[in-house]
């Protein structure tokens, strides 16, 4: 009797103690700001895409399974990589999206590449973070048609993704953990190493003279008044068709021209979409949300008049071409040019 | 000790509960996240400051590009955020939520306006870039004649003017402004005539200066007072509200907690005293008990003193009675002693006669000299023996042969045996093992219950007169000595009388005999009782345990 109350008694201690030093292990992280931003004042308005990309690996290698597995989409057809094509310049390469389940493609397809370096996702800017605009995707009647009711026990009859999903994430195979493994796979897809970005970070002949002179009219002629930032655009919101409209000469304006317009129901937001982003633009034509032009050199050519005013010259827009090319980037150490002549 | 004693536990375990609660509620806001809440508050501010910083740089027109802004927003949004999730802080009370909610519309609102303004920003730089370098190219340029002189010089009214726009959008020169863009659209503008190539804006036509310099007009007051807006956004001053009242919040909290701390070293002061108390009082019932525990001791040694007297009173006892054996057989003992001397006499006599005749054969002579000697030890021996046992001596254990001493014992009674015509049967174990006794009150308890059985066989007139003394084993540690007689025997309801003390059937006799007999029977740790004889005589059995150690009791 005496023993067994002295083992209480020992237990009870132990427990206190156990109960104290928990609370002394378990203290809350301090909040940490990544202050770590490029000084606004530096001389170049653009600055290199950093070479780490801050994403768990593991996670975003099974996030990458996800993106190229057609079990995403209701009917098994579709997977993300169907219209980011990794292997071309994730994208399509078509004017619209193709007309998926008999419905005509709205908007041309945007690159998934350095996505996540934009201040907002979307032609018009609708998305915050990815885990929206995946959320979004997975619904779109147009697109994946599923449900995470649907989706989830497909995925759950897979052995490798349950595994794999147990082993990275504490609560397993969820709604949660699915779109942040297809989020910090997005993440990931970042192309540093451009050659500008070489240029920038002091290779001083990365560049050609004639890219360089490209660079220079690119600033002059005042591109860079929005296409700036480390994503070479992509962090404000700008009318399309400041001088002359854009649209002129079109019967029929879509749902989809009228840009932020639709989120906001602002008459000042008519015609205004989200700046994008001029990283790989050489391998990732065609041009604009409607996929309207299939050359960058007409694609300049058609900015310089509606956007700035000016009627650039055969001479200044073949410069500025040459510098826009200087802005593809490298994919898992591969320039994503060699894709473009592959395909 | 008293009946209170089951209060304790419920008065311990109700402290130790108090203790518990008090130690939970004392507790501090967790100082991690405490400090995590200040570090999300003074973040904020300083983030807005440099958010302030950017769009200053902005406005001045020498902002590179707009990351910075919106990674500002986007930090923003993340820590109100995280402050409403309550990552950093537990349960918030409505007025803290309440100044955070404030805030987060603000930054929402600030958002906004931050976006309008980057659009804004955005196009005015790139025409205010246009006409630095159109009129910068127009001032190289040299070969300007005509209406393109004209042109080159309203353009050079027109960039003051317009660099006045920039810096006061809210002034009159917007008018002077409007004015000079309508005559700069009037004017019938030749192509210009080879341009060097560095002169690119020259080649644009003459619009493009119009449609920038309107859109500068068109856009810049409404930009500068998205600006204005932003700046005097009072998000600085709303931190600094949702700081004060957290901080209240906190102040209320740890004087709560101090409260509960005070209570708690109370309880604690309570606990302790209790335990105090309890533990003076065991030490009280500790010195009771060893109080108590000397007495005992005290007790078992005088317990021991009085045994020891006891025991010596007993010896001596015995030896009075030994004493009065003694007196009892010295007729006996008085012819046992004569037959030796008077065999010597005899012997000696003849020895003589055969010396003075001198026809004596020496080897006769010696023979009859070895019969005197023999003779004459016989003679010291019953001497020794009658001087051992009346002797006054303690009690003295020896390995003894039960069976030689019974028969030295008898060997004494010899003559009063034979001249009560008693026949003596022995019938004796043999061997017996050898044991740890007294010889003398061995002996002496034989001849006590010899003679009384002698007294029985001569007071009762009977054909027989036959005594038998055995030994037997009945256990491997016991030896018993039975000693049967063919006298009157006893009757069954006196048996257990008879070893009383002055009980006695005789006339002449104290009545201790018995008793003594049985005191120093279990003296040597064995037993002393009658049965009745086979024919009307009585049997007398004792039993001596067999032991090869000394026993505490006769050391």
């Amino acid at each position: 009797m005496g023993r067994l109350r002295t083992v209480a008694c020992l237990l009870f201690c132990f427990a206190q103690l156990g109960w104290i030093l928990s609370g002394e292990l378990s203290a809350a992280p301090i909040v940490r700001l990544d202050g770590a931003l490029a000084n606004p004042l530096t001389s170049e308005p653009i600055y290199p895409i950093p070479f780490e990309t801050g994403v768990d690996e593991n996670k975003a290698a099974l996030g990458g399974r996800l993106f190229h597995d057609s079990i995403l989409s209701s009917d098994g057809s579709l997977s993300c990589a169907s219209c980011h094509n990794l292997e071309k310049g994730g994208h399509d390469g078509l004017p619209l999206s193709l007309p998926y389940r008999g419905e005509t493609g709205a908007i041309n397809t945007l690159t998934v590449f350095n996505s996540a370096l934009n201040f907002r996702l979307d032609w018009r800017g609708h998305f915050r973070t990815f885990e929206e605009l995946t959320d979004d995707i997975l619904h779109r009647t147009d697109l994946m048609n599923t449900t995470w009711a649907e989706l989830l026990p497909k995925l759950r009859a897979r052995k490798d993704y349950v595994e794999d999903f147990r082993r990275l994430y504490a609560d397993g195979l969820t709604k949660e953990s699915v779109l942040n493994a297809i989020v910090e796979f997005q993440r990931s897809l970042l192309t540093p190493n451009a050659r500008f970005d070489q240029y920038l970070r002091g290779t001083a002949d990365a560049l050609s003279d004639d890219e360089k002179r490209g660079y220079e009219l690119f600033k002059d002629f005042g591109c860079v008044s929005c296409h700036q930032g480390v994503n070479v655009g992509g962090n404000l919101f700008q009318k399309l068709g400041i001088f002359k409209d854009y649209f002129a000469g079109r019967s029929t304006i879509t749902r989809a021209d009228l840009g932020r317009m639709l989120d906001t129901g602002a008459e000042r937001d008519r015609y205004v979409f989200r700046v994008p982003s001029l990283r790989n633009v050489a391998v990732t034509a065609p041009y604009f949300h409607d996929g309207s032009v299939a050359q960058l050199e007409a694609a300049v050519r058609k900015m310089g008049e509606i956007q700035l005013g000016i009627s650039l010259k055969k001479g200044e827009i073949d410069l500025i071409t040459k510098f826009l090319g200087t802005l593809t980037g490298e994919f898992q150490g591969r320039s994503l040019e060699i894709n473009v002549e592959i395909n | 000790m008293t009946r209170k004693n089951w209060l304790h536990t419920p008065i311990i375990v109700g402290l130790l509960a108090a203790v518990t609660y008090l130690f939970i509620y004392g507790a501090s806001l967790d100082p991690a996240q405490h400090v995590g809440t200040l570090q999300s508050i003074s973040a904020l501010q300083r983030i807005d400051a440099g958010l302030g910083r950017d769009l200053l740089l902005a406005r001045s027109g020498i902002l590179r590009h707009y990351d910075s802004l919106n990674r500002a927003i986007a930090e923003m949004n993340e820590l109100v955020e995280r402050l409403q999730s309550g990552q950093t802080a537990s349960a918030l009370p409505p007025q803290v939520m309440q100044r955070i909610g404030a805030v987060s519309a603000n930054i929402e609102q600030k958002e906004n306006l931050v976006e309008r303004f980057k659009t804004g920003n955005a196009l005015l730089l790139n025409s205010w870039a246009y006409f630095i370098h159109r009129s910068r190219e127009l001032s190289q340029w040299n070969k300007v004649e005509g209406e393109s002189a004209e042109q080159a010089a309203v353009m050079r009214q027109l960039s003051p003017i317009m660099m006045r726009v920039f810096r006061h959008p809210q002034g009159d020169v917007s008018g002077a402004a409007a004015a000079l863009l309508d005559r700069l659209e009037r004017m019938d503008i030749p192509e210009y005539l080879d341009p060097p190539i560095d002169l690119i804006l020259l080649n644009s036509p003459i619009e493009s200066i119009v449609t920038h310099g309107r859109l500068i007009l068109n856009l810049t007051p409404q930009w500068d007072s998205n600006f204005r807006t932003l700046l005097a956004s009072p998000t600085a001053s709303l931190i600094d509200t949702l700081r004060d009242s957290y901080l209240e919040h906190h102040k209320r909290i740890e004087y709560r907690a101090s409260l509960h701390r005070k209570l708690l070293y109370i309880v604690s002061v309570l606990l302790l005293v209790h335990l105090i108390y309890l533990i003076s009082r065991l030490q009280a019932n500790k010195q009771a008990l060893s109080g108590l525990n000397a007495e005992l001791v005290e007790e078992i040694k005088e317990r021991k003193q009085a045994e020891k007297t006891s025991r010596r009173h007993q010896s001596e006892l015995a030896h009075t009675h030994r004493l009065s054996m003694m007196g009892e057989m010295a007729s006996g003992l008085a012819h046992e002693l004569s037959q030796p001397l008077t065999a010597i006499n005899n012997y000696t006599k003849g020895c003589m006669r055969r010396l003075q005749q001198a026809n004596g054969e020496q080897a006769e002579l010696l023979d009859a000299m070895g019969k005197v000697s023999s003779e004459a030890h016989r003679a010291g021996e019953i001497i020794r023996w009658m001087r051992s046992f009346v002797q006054k001596a303690e009690p003295q254990t020896a390995r003894l042969d039960v069976n030689a001493a019974i028969r030295e014992a008898i060997d004494l009674l010899w003559h009063d045996l034979q001249s009560q015509g008693i026949k003596t049967n022995f019938e004796l174990a043999k061997p017996l093992p050898p044991t740890l006794a007294d010889k003398i009150q061995i002996q002496q308890i034989v001849l006590n219950l010899v003679r009384n059985s002698m007294d029985a066989m001569n007071g009762h007139d009977c054909a027989r007169r036959d005594l038998t003394i055995c030994t037997s084993i009945p256990a491997d540690d016991t030896i018993e000595v039975s000693i049967r007689d063919s006298g009157h025997g006893v009757p069954a309801d006196l048996r257990e009388n008879i070893f009383d003390s002055f009980f006695t059937t005789r006339t002449d006799g104290l009545g201790l005999g018995l008793s003594i007999c049985r005191s120093l029977v279990e003296i040597h740790g064995g037993q002393l009782w009658v049965t009745a004889g086979a024919g009307t005589g009585a049997t007398f059995h004792f039993t001596i345990p067999v032991t090869t150690e000394t026993s505490d009791g006769h050391a």
